[in-house]
């Protein structure tokens, strides 16, 4: 049978990203450019989008040339839909949707979050995994039944990506503030208790970046980062454990840009071990958004002979969950 | 004394079965006195940093063991509580030899008319704890043991390890939605007819029963990127 390709692009937040892939999933191209904020800002909407405007076809091309197909030759066009910024959302919806009407493509609106989930469920081989969905716009604890990936536990309001990088920036650390917070963490030896969120199998975030905020002249930024790290993941890490327990899981993969975190895949890491489940992560560069998980969603929709949808239908949704997902290549 | 209480632990243990390992603890089938009881030994957690894992653990415990003596005191069914030691974080409690609802359901042992029954058996009990302003805490299928005969179903309730005392309607609900999620995720079938039996019969018992309700539904649209919150409210 002669190879398929597909294309995907993803632009929920801040990182604008082109993957290629043929149908054995593997990579043939992966171009991203981030966008950039000021140090004590936010995300800003409007500057992603135009961001994003401004390298979109670049980068299109880009990832063209990187795998050596020209645009004829790729078999279907597959883009982010949500959940995520409206504005930065609609510039990859625009580009899919020309590239599929001039060149006649099927196009595939993809659920943001289950680019992460199915990229991960595939690239470490796991058949019935729990996944961790930790990143700035999501905290779950999802696992697949009758159909769908649905919520066994998530955060009530702040994700954990939020509640570090607000803090990062409460103390002058620019986007992402991450990586910033983890080596300040590694250098804490001081445990400050802080408020313990778990709320059932929810996550209750914000009253921790109160508290973490109200001690940062008080007390040592490292300690600050230290204990904030170990409290907010112990909260989760226990939500997960339960939830292993509870439906008898036996692997984990924990996903989003939250998951390169080296302190909480230690936890959660020792955790399974406790449990005889195999913990995975992908490596730093597939934790973060990219065109490569939009892609192999696109692929497995193809694979499973979904129609395309049709161009006038194909629109954005800044707020659809995950449960919304109908999985057909999954039982 | 003080080896003897240090060395009965490891006495039960060895001597015990290991019949349950819980997400926060590990649960051993032992002889006490000639009684037949669980051990419930809260284990320590490596991921957690040394003096923070001392300080949950321990508290968990005591505020366990209160609560349950507290229900059973006023005759909420739960296995009743036979020796506590704080120190290291275990307590015995009598056996109750039934099925695990979670279990049973998956094994499809009960048929329609029996699986309304323990749903509003539940309802009920759940609505006499939380009258008393005890939360659950941790509210799912597998903490909920059955004991049928011919004549009569019964129903226990365990692990109150998340439990909360003088709690307002909100963790009233935060229970009930735990309850509902579970069922989502591992029942996802008969969520519908659990569910609904279990409500219906939630909401005749429990006081102040209108607020918990609308707590409930609003904790339902708390999760993020929820686009329809007119969905269908309970």
């Amino acid at each position: 049978m002669k190879r398929r390709f597909v294309l995907g692009i993803e632009s929920t937040a801040h990182t604008f990203g082109v993957g290629i892939i043929d149908d054995d999933m593997n990579i043939l191209a992966d171009e991203r450019d981030t966008a950039r904020t000021g140090a004590t800002l936010g995300i800003d909407p409007k500057l992603t989008a135009e961001h994003h405007a401004n390298v979109a076809v670049n980068i299109l091309k880009k990832a063209l040339r990187k795998s050596g197909l020209s645009i004829h030759e790729i078999s279907a066009i597959a883009y982010s839909k949500g959940p995520g910024l409206g504005p930065a959302l609609r510039i990859g919806a625009t580009l899919a949707r020309a590239v599929a009407f001039k060149y006649n493509k099927p196009l595939y609106p993809v659920h943001h979050g289950l680019g992460h989930i199915e990229l991960t469920t595939i690239k470490l081989k796991f058949k019935d995994p729990l996944i961790v969905i930790v990143s700035g716009g999501h905290t779950s604890i999802l696992s697949f039944s009758y159909g769908r990936w649905r919520t066994y536990g998530e955060t009530l309001d702040i994700t954990l990506g939020n509640l570090i990088d607000m803090f990062a920036r409460k103390i002058g650390i620019p986007f992402p503030g991450g990586p910033k917070i983890e080596e300040l963490a590694k250098k804490g030896r001081k445990f400050i208790e802080m408020p313990y969120g778990i709320k059932g199998n929810n996550m209750v975030y914000s009253g921790l970046l109160t508290y973490a905020t109200h001690l940062i002249k008080k007390e040592d930024i490292v300690d600050i980062a230290y204990s904030l790290q170990e409290t907010a993941f112990s909260i989760l890490v226990e939500a997960t454990e339960r939830a292993l327990t509870q439906l008898s899981k036996t692997e984990l993969g924990i996903t989003g840009g939250v998951a390169s975190n080296d302190r909480l895949y230690e936890m959660m890491k020792k955790m399974c071990e406790e449990h005889n489940v195999t913990a995975g992560r992908l490596s730093k560069k597939y934790n973060s958004d990219n065109g490569i998980q939009i892609a192999v969603v696109g692929l497995l929709y193809l694979l499973s002979d979904e129609a395309g949808t049709p161009i006038d239908k194909a629109i954005v949704k800044q707020r659809i969950r995950i449960e919304e997902e109908k999985i057909p290549w999954r039982s | 004394m003080e080896i003897m209480k240090k060395e009965l632990l490891n006495h039960l243990i060895e001597k015990g079965k290991l019949i349950g390992k819980g997400a926060e603890s590990n649960l051993y089938l032992v002889d006490y006195l000639g009684i037949e009881c669980v051990l419930k030994y809260r284990i320590k957690k490596e991921y957690r940093i040394d003096e923070f894992d001392k300080k949950i653990r321990r508290r968990r415990t005591v505020r366990e063991v209160s609560i349950i003596q507290e229900l059973d005191e006023t005759g909420i069914p739960v296995p009743s509580v036979i020796y506590v030691n704080v120190d290291q974080n275990y307590f015995l409690m009598k056996y109750i030899n039934g099925d695990r609802l979670r279990d049973a359901l998956i094994e499809m042992k009960y048929d329609k008319k029996e699986i309304i029954e323990i749903s509003r058996r539940l309802g009920v009990i759940i609505a006499e704890i939380h009258n008393k302003n005890i939360s659950h805490g941790d509210l799912t299928t597998a903490n909920i043991i059955v004991k049928k005969s011919v004549k009569r179903i019964d129903l226990y309730i365990l692990d109150f390890g998340l439990s909360e005392r003088n709690i307002a309607s909100e963790e009233k609900a935060v229970d009930i939605d735990l309850l509902y999620r579970m069922l989502e995720a591992s029942h996802t079938q008969i969520k519908k007819l659990i569910f609904n039996s279990f409500l219906k019969e939630y909401k005749k018992h429990v006081n102040n029963c209108n607020e918990i309700i609308l707590r409930f539904n609003k904790i339902r649209k708390m999760g993020r990127y929820i686009e329809e919150r007119r969905k269908k409210s309970y």
